[in-house]
């Protein structure tokens, strides 16, 4: 029955073994994997996107013909005798919100 | 005149130190805080009329006031420009040689917010984000032959899916990017599907976008002559200067166009190019 009880124990070993095998893989593949996914977008999708995430119209600020080198800006305005407005903000006006 | 007053506080060339001795004209302005604002000046140089608020009645009022001075004879248009020279490479950002620059469009597409919004929220409700990317000839060339370089993924990953609908965004660190693939399927001469995915979350995972993206790539011959990347998906969280945005998630939708290359906004460096080259080759 000794035997038996020893070959009990490497039996519940292996088994152990081949749990923490298990584990040790699913870990390995939670750190592979992406954690969360969407949907793939299909060409109707992608087509719909393109098509309304741009502005329609172009707004009224981009008809204005922004200047972006001041100093260039600057000569134009004493050429032409005018005064120069200046849009400053943090990230450019013309392009980051 | 437009600018961005990041450059300005840091680059040594000469529009940033004409610009940096305009703004300090305005009472109150600290140099190294927000130097945010809107400014009418002679050619010289010399401020006539400085403020920084977003109302449509305040800057009517202010060019009338500036208006009515300079017709008064109290502006002098005749002083000469200063005689600046310099440069100062570090902060210069010009479009590299051989790329493209194409128009990055973002909205918030879906997302409920539980509280109700001022006149400047409202707008920012229905806001369109935009920013260019840049995509470099050697990404160019590899795309023609059907290669979406790991370079091109990772920048459009990091600097693009991105919620800007609100004010300046923070980017995706390298080690946000917990997932990003893009890959191209020819069909047809010189046109391509692209296909790819995206999981991005900060390590407090406070922040985060997941998105799937499908893109149309054409050519004629070696020229890039089409470029509309669409991506939608869940985004949850803001930057410090986006605050406001719907509670839990939201779903974000991104789509952008080849920009016209003559235009003075495809010459406005991509937000993401302050980090040159963290951006041009990206981690």
């Amino acid at each position: 029955m000794r035997g038996g009880d020893g070959a009990c124990v490497l039996v519940r070993m292996a088994a152990m073994r081949l749990n923490f095998a298990c584990v040790l893989a699913a870990s390995c593949l939670l750190q592979a994997a992406p954690a969360e996914t969407v949907p793939e977008l299909s060409v109707a999708t992608h087509a719909r996107i393109i098509k309304t995430v741009p502005p329609q119209d172009k707004g009224y600020w981009e008809e204005i013909p922004w200047e972006t080198d001041l100093l260039a800006a600057a000569k134009r305005a004493h050429r032409e005798k005018m005064m120069l407005f200046i849009w400053a903000s943090s990230g450019h006006p013309l392009g980051c919100t | 005149m437009a600018v961005d007053g990041w450059y300005q506080q840091r680059s040594k060339e000469p529009n940033a130190r004409f610009f940096m001795s305009i703004c300090t004209q305005l009472p109150g302005i600290d140099p190294d805080g927000s130097i945010q604002g809107q400014y009418i000046i002679a050619p010289s140089g010399k401020l006539v009329h400085g403020w920084n608020g977003r109302d449509a009645g305040t800057l009517r009022r202010e060019l009338a006031a500036a208006l009515a001075k300079q017709r008064g004879g109290r502006v002098d248009l005749a002083a000469p420009v200063p005689a600046l020279e310099g440069t100062d490479p570090q902060y210069a950002r010009a479009v590299p040689a051989g790329a493209s620059v194409v128009d990055v469009f973002a909205r918030v597409t879906q997302g409920k917010y539980s509280r109700e919004p001022d006149k400047y929220q409202k707008l920012q409700r229905v806001a369109v984000g935009r920013d260019r990317l840049w995509i470099l000839a050697d990404e160019k060339n590899a795309l023609a032959s059907g290669t979406v370089t790991k370079a091109l993924a990772k920048r459009i990953a990091r600097f693009h899916l991105i919620d800007n609908t609100r004010g300046e965004p923070p980017i995706w660190s390298a080690s946000e990017v917990k997932h990003v693939t893009l890959s191209a399927q020819a069909d047809g001469a010189g046109a391509f599907w692209l296909q790819g995915k995206a999981h991005l979350e900060t390590a407090d995972r406070k922040r985060g976008f997941v998105a799937a993206l499908r893109g149309r790539a054409e050519f004629d011959g070696d020229e890039l002559v089409r470029f509309d990347l669409a991506a939608r998906g869940a985004h949850w969280g803001h930057g410090p200067f986006t605050r406001g945005a719907p509670d839990g998630r939201f779903e974000v939708s991104i789509a952008t166009r080849l920009a016209d290359q003559k235009s003075a906004s495809s010459r406005v460096p991509p937000q993401g190019a302050r980090a040159l080259q963290d951006y041009l080759r990206p981690r």
